[in-house]
């Protein structure tokens, strides 16, 4: 049978305490507010069915070994800003891993890739 | 992985991490600004057409396309849109909605609506004409789009009676043997047909 529900994309936030989102958004509200709704962009996506690696879109950016990140859009004055998460496509979620700025992504990025290895690479 | 995890929409998430729920709120109000765009962006990728395609169909250089996929509803132009809907070869419907009308017309209107689509569902299959096991694998596809169709009417159904008492003689006869319907060509009708009577 045709099932759509099945192909259902959600949100977790298991895996991060949340002082560093809360930190942020008290710094920079609107950006923290974009980068969640073109989360919410991508997750749609992802339950009609598109595949990760074809969601083409402007704001959207793999950053390796599994990590990706959207950032704000449509901010007049933004900091540009990064959401960063990390697809699991055996349970459809997207896992919510940090958020930042330009300014410090290096260091955001390492901290979720060491994340992504923690939680799901152990037997790899 | 098999972890405990609580799963949630992204606003919910939002709001939890903030450990404020109005961050939950304006997560909210930013993503309804933005929700033709993300259908529109939608239908370019579920059809695997690039910006740059867009950009050469539309015609008009691959940032304005970025630009009206990365902003919301607002900043769009009419024009703009027509052509980009024009470019993925999709065609538009624009339903307007008067939310001060009395609730019988807009009851009325939906259900109008709803009458309408399925006359499209027909349509279609009237252009879907094939032979031998083309016309078959049609057929049965069909058959697969009125079951899932049924499932949801019921549960549409199911939710207006935990909301309002329908009359005993208005109901409407729902079919209840899906395999019938998915099936048998004219089963709906059929188990429709005795559905009433068994009621009457």
């Amino acid at each position: 049978m045709i099932s759509e529900e099945g192909q259902r994309w959600e949100v977790s936030r298991n895996l991060v305490s949340g002082n560093a989102f809360k930190h942020f958004r008290k710094r920079r509200g609107r950006e923290f507010a974009s980068c969640f709704a073109n989360l919410e962009k991508v997750r749609v996506f992802l339950s009609e069915g598109i595949p990760m690696v074809q969601v083409g879109v402007g704001f959207l950016r793999s950053e390796g070994d599994g990590l990706w990140r959207v950032g704000q859009s449509q901010v007049p004055y933004a900091k540009e800003s990064r959401l960063y998460f990390y697809p699991e496509e055996e349970t459809r979620t997207l896992h919510v891993l940090g958020v930042g700025t330009k300014e410090t992504q290096a260091k955001d990025i390492r901290e979720a890739k060491e994340i992504i290895q923690k939680a799901f690479k152990k037997t790899e | 992985m098999t972890m405990n995890m609580k799963r949630a929409s992204v606003s919910e998430i939002a709001a939890q991490l903030a450990e404020d729920p109005k961050a939950g709120q304006e997560v909210e109000a930013e993503i309804r600004k933005s929700q033709l765009v993300t259908a529109l962006t939608g239908f370019r990728l579920r059809k695997g057409i690039s910006q740059k395609e867009i950009a050469e169909r539309m015609p008009c250089d691959p940032s304005k396309v970025s630009k009206m996929e990365s902003g919301n509803d607002g900043h769009l132009r009419w024009a703009d849109v027509l052509d980009y809907v024009r470019s993925l070869g999709v065609t538009m419907s624009v339903c307007l909605e008067d939310s001060s009308l009395p609730a019988t017309t807009r009851i009325k209107q939906h259900v109008f609506r709803i009458h309408d689509l399925l006359q499209e569902l027909v349509e279609i299959a009237r252009q879907l004409q094939g032979e031998g096991d083309i016309q078959e694998k049609i057929d049965h596809f069909y058959g697969e789009v009125l079951f899932n169709f049924l499932v949801r009417f019921g549960r549409g159904y199911q939710d207006l009676q935990s909301v309002i008492r329908i009359p005993a003689m208005e109901k409407p006869a729902l079919p209840p043997a899906e395999v019938e319907v998915v099936e048998e060509g004219g089963g709906t009708e059929k188990a429709a047909e005795r559905d009433l009577v068994d009621r009457r």
